[in-house]
């Protein structure tokens, strides 16, 4: 069965259009990352199934459902952190909770139930404004793990956090989620969007492309990423360096490059060679697979990140 | 029921623990209080003082009012706005009358407490009243059309200042310096004939100088009908604009 339909889709602000004419479906079970930059359309689109904006035109089902009819099936993390920092962690989750209608004595019980889920039973009597980061994000994820809801809108839940507490909270909505609960979630990061069952690339307010995290970066002909970090980046490095690159386009990161490369072992040497014959260092260089970051700079000629080319 | 005895706490404890609410919703009109006792009131008549010191309690109870729905319930509104409350609410089954409802309550429970230590502590400094049922119950009556004029201008500012410092000093800024010229602060006598029309039109000075006449015998002027109707109508309006911006501002979907 379909959890979530979008059907041409279109969201414009004023004279700009957001979303354009988007079309794709998400399965009842499946965990589905929607994968952009900053400003694709993503959040927009989040927004648009939660129920928090309305569309310009097109249609969304949430399990046959018009998304306002359907809100008492959806869990939605904004952003922001929204818990209340004047209150605990157990006052939160019981603000919640009887708004989401349940009576004071089931909100008792569900309560507990919650800050054990989240393992927040030490610190459930702190308050929200002394949390760190990675616990408020614990307490939040408790916010849509009610019983009933089956659609979990994840929008960036993990920005700020570390990358061991990313995979602590993604380990944690798999340990608590039911294994028919639908996730829908939206971030910047590849490292996230390799989590996903099934992923979508979204730019300009459009899927670009879509499938498993394997079948994206199969669909890309390079079988690796060369990193090099050189002494400076010029235009007579970067012009070196692209000779090697059989990609479109050399990618340029904050702190280096990235080659698209059939034959690193083969490659890296010639690349020292030739960078230090110029009179340039080599700080690093080391290969990798492509990511879902590299794949989408294949498709688009931009970085998810927002780094400039 | 429950979305809004939710909000109520909520919104009530979110009050009593904040610092800057505390203190320009009770210590501020406290200190006021002492300072009309020991310093301004000093040349009133001594058979005067204690009508005189009713009134000073009077007036600083109108200011706790005041402050407390433009500032207090302003900062609640901005900080749950300013922190993406109201996407997560909007995403949910959340009815939005529910949530005013309860934010209002938390307010009126607020003011209750604020006007409880003000009569005591006035009373203590020798402040009396001129106490019927009917008085009182007039009293009562403008007292809340001023807690709902007051919240009516706090969900105004608080949907419409984006940023939660801008909307905290916005409040206090229109709290006090609409209280300084109404007669709030000073006694209407000593305003100029323009802001005395001023303080019998802006709801909250004159619904203090309708339960400054209801129970502690004296005010600047002697209200009229039209004063009355005019309070009701204004605090009313201001109460319905604010409910029509908070949930146009906060709540629709875009």
């Amino acid at each position: 069965m379909n959890a979530i339909e979008v059907r041409d889709l279109v969201k414009k602000y004023k004279d700009k259009t957001v979303l354009n004419n988007l079309n794709f479906t998400i399965r009842e079970g499946e965990f589905y990352c929607l994968m952009g930059p900053n400003g694709s359309g993503k959040t927009t689109l989040s927004s648009i199934i939660a129920s928090i904006r309305k569309q310009t035109s097109g249609d969304v089902r949430v399990f046959g459902k018009t998304p306002d009819k359907a809100k008492d099936l959806m869990g939605y993390i904004p952003q922001e952190n929204f818990s209340d920092p004047h209150l605990t962690g157990r006052e939160n989750l019981r603000y919640f909770t009887r708004m989401l209608g349940y009576t004071n004595k089931e909100t008792g019980t569900i309560v507990e139930d919650l800050i054990k889920k989240v393992d927040l039973l030490e610190d459930a009597d702190k308050k929200a404004g002394k949390y760190s980061g990675g616990m408020k994000k614990k307490l939040e994820l408790a916010t849509i793990l009610y019983p009933g809801i089956k659609v979990l809108i994840l929008d960036e839940p993990t920005t700020g956090l570390d990358p061991s507490f990313r995979r602590k909270f993604f380990g944690l909505i798999d340990d608590v989620k039911d294994k028919s609960t639908t996730i829908l979630l939206i971030t910047h990061l590849g490292s996230d969007a390799e989590l996903a069952s099934k992923v979508g690339l979204i730019d300009n307010g459009v899927i670009i492309a879509e499938g498993s995290p394997g079948e994206l970066k199969n669909n890309n002909k390079f079988k690796n990423i060369i990193n090099v970090v050189t002494s400076i980046k010029n235009d007579r490095v970067r012009d070196i360096l692209n000779s090697f690159n059989q990609g479109d386009e050399l990618m340029e990161t904050e702190e280096g490059y990235k080659i698209y490369s059939d034959d690193s072992a083969e490659v890296i040497p010639k690349i020292v060679r030739i960078i230090e014959n110029g009179g340039y260092k080599v700080i690093q260089i080391g290969s990798t697979e492509p990511s879902l970051e590299d794949v989408f700079f294949k498709l688009t000629g931009k970085q998810v990140r927002g780094v400039k080319q | 029921m429950n979305q809004i005895t939710a909000t109520f706490i909520k919104s009530f404890k979110d009050n009593i623990n904040d610092k800057l609410s505390l203190f320009w919703v009770i210590a501020w009109p406290l200190i006021w209080l002492f300072m009309g006792v020991f310093i301004f009131l000093r040349m009133v008549p001594e058979q005067y003082q204690a009508l005189a010191r009713g009134q000073n309690t009077i007036s600083m109870i109108a200011f706790s009012v005041m402050i407390a729905g433009m500032s207090s319930l302003t900062a609640n509104i901005a900080e749950d706005r300013q922190r993406g409350l109201f996407l997560k609410l909007k995403a949910m089954p959340v009815q939005p009358w529910k949530d005013s409802v309860g934010r209002i309550l938390a307010i009126l429970l607020f003011c209750f407490i604020s006007m409880s230590i003000l009569i005591t502590v006035g009373l203590i400094l020798g402040a009396r009243f001129e106490i019927s049922l009917l008085g009182i119950l007039k009293s009562l009556g403008f007292l809340s059309l001023s807690i709902l004029a007051s919240s009516g201008v706090g969900l105004i500012i608080g949907s419409l200042v984006r940023n939660l410092q801008g909307a905290i000093m916005t409040g206090v800024a229109v709290a006090v310096i609409t209280s300084a010229i109404s007669g709030v602060f000073f006694d209407y006598s000593m305003l100029p004939e323009a802001l005395r029309r001023f303080a019998q039109l802006w709801p909250i000075s004159a619904a203090n100088s309708l339960i400054q006449h209801s129970i502690a015998g004296f005010t600047g002027y002697t209200p009229t009908n039209l004063n009355i109707i005019l309070v009701v109508v204004i605090s009313l309006s201001f109460f319905a604009i604010g409910l029509i911006i908070y949930n146009r501002f906060c709540w629709r979907s875009e």
